[in-house]
């Protein structure tokens, strides 16, 4: 019976593992998808309110959207924004961001505020056009390797088990 | 202490000099220089700052401001946001809020021929709005006692015509609709669509705008009754005023004028103006001229 058990155990940790790996990559993929959104909103906010980098992020803060964007609650006033920025996303990187991603959702903070609106755009719709690609790598990450980790997840159980016996 | 609000812009060596300044009650401006002592007006003195806070006459004691003191200053004065405040560093001031003016001087980028932006910023100045309750009490009894009339504030640089303005706007704002044309963010010192200071209960603010296109807009959309606008100058101010005036709208105005032969050259049609007020030093009011040149 305790044998059953164990067997029962192993299969739905490698199981469970195997599905970590797996909403990884889905996670991944949001976070990315988010982060177009949010350039987005950038540069909209830029273009026809010409707010403060404080402003935006308050505006983002508040928009369901990015609700997983933890990182955004951390960026304070009493340091300089580029300072806070890259902190904040060092510490709160969003679930599933690789640190390639995570250094262009830095780039993206590094160069809010500091020119004029027109050349801020135009930076980002660069950064976005580097994003667009990290979407693509993941939806094809996602696509190729989500059911081939659960798959593995619950058969790595299984052979272990078996193993066992 | 008013003042608080600007230390937020000073870091390092620099934040920490400023912070432990005691004596901010008399302090109407800050000045850093690259390389020089940072130096302070109070009264109608000028001080150094040493490292402690203290202010000495002393500049060979006072802490140095370094070039990077300033771009750090520069930057958290514009909130790490250059793009929202184009305008603002392109005429060499920036408004931060409580309504204090943040000038600075550099090297222009031109572009057409008019100033895009400042570079190799030298000199910074930080001018500390004060709201003095009370202040403009006497001057509008001696206006707008028999009601409505057009009143221009004429005084020196740094003579407190802004700080009247600003109580005679609440004054104003108590009694009639007021439309007040806030160019510069230095009477109302606006801060997310709310006014920091007390210009009255009736009071339309007009932030950021220009002052002739302000003057237009408030009389097509607000139906003020009077008109209350800091600095005017420019020929395109006056017709704007005149405009308004053919609305049946009065203006209450500021002016750099030392005396009346000074607005004369300035402003050609000084007899528009029912009152003329001319401030001799830090708010005090020397003469009120009545129209025709008369005296009240």
């Amino acid at each position: 019976m305790l044998k059953w058990l164990g067997f029962a155990v192993i299969t739905a940790a490698t199981s469970l593992t195997g599905n970590y790996f797996s909403v990884m990559l889905k996670s991944r993929l949001t976070s990315l998808k988010k982060m177009n959104y949010m350039i987005d909103e950038i540069i909209m906010t830029l273009r026809f309110r010409s707010s403060t980098v404080y402003e935006i992020v308050g505006q983002l803060r508040e928009d369901e959207r990015f609700a997983g964007f933890d990182f955004l609650e951390m960026i304070s006033e009493g340091v300089p924004f580029r300072q806070s920025w890259s902190r904040a996303v060092r510490e709160r990187t969003p679930r599933g961001m690789t640190r390639n991603d995570a250094e262009l959702l830095n780039e993206v903070g590094a160069r809010l505020g500091t020119s004029d609106a027109e050349s801020q755009i135009n930076t980002l719709e660069l950064q976005r056009a580097e994003l667009m690609s990290a979407i693509s790598a993941a939806e094809a990450d996602y696509n190729k390797k989500a059911k081939l980790y659960r798959s593995m997840g619950v058969l790595a159980g299984a052979f272990i088990s078996i193993m066992l016996i | 202490m008013q003042s608080s609000e600007i230390l937020c812009y000073f870091s390092g060596r620099l934040g920490e000099a400023v912070r432990k300044i005691s004596d901010w009650e008399n302090i109407w401006e800050l000045r850093l220089r690259v390389n020089r002592p940072l130096a302070v007006s109070a009264g109608k003195r000028i001080f150094y700052v040493t490292d402690n806070g203290q202010l000495t006459y002393n500049p060979q004691t006072a802490v140095v401001v370094s070039e990077q003191d300033i771009l750090r200053c520069f930057e958290a004065v514009c909130r790490y946001s250059v793009h929202s405040f184009q305008r603002e560093i392109s005429q060499g001031f920036i408004t931060v809020n409580g309504g204090h003016r943040v000038g600075f001087c550099g090297t222009p980028v031109l572009r057409d021929g008019a100033v895009e932006n400042i570079k190799n910023i030298s000199s910074m100045n930080f001018r500390i709005a004060r709201e003095v309750i009370g202040c403009a009490d006497k001057l509008f009894a001696e206006c707008f006692s028999g009601g409505l009339c057009n009143v221009l504030v004429a005084g020196i640089p740094s003579s407190g015509k802004t700080t009247i303005l600003r109580d005679m706007a609440r004054l104003l704002g108590e009694r009639y609709r007021v439309a007040l044309i806030d160019e510069r963010g230095e009477l109302a010192a606006v801060s997310g669509g709310i006014p920091q200071n007390d210009v009255g209960v009736n009071t339309d603010v007009f932030d950021g705008y220009g002052k002739a296109a302000g003057i237009s807009a408030a009389v097509r959309v607000m139906s003020p009754q009077i008109i209350v606008c800091d600095e005017i100058g420019s020929e395109e101010d006056f017709s704007a005023i005149r405009e308004a005036a053919c609305s049946g709208v009065y203006t209450a105005a500021s002016i750099h004028a030392a005396d009346m032969d000074d607005l004369k050259r300035k402003c050609s049609d000084t007899d528009f103006f029912d009152r003329i007020a001319f401030l001799s030093d830090m708010g005090k009011i020397s003469s009120v001229s009545e129209r025709g040149g008369g005296h009240a």
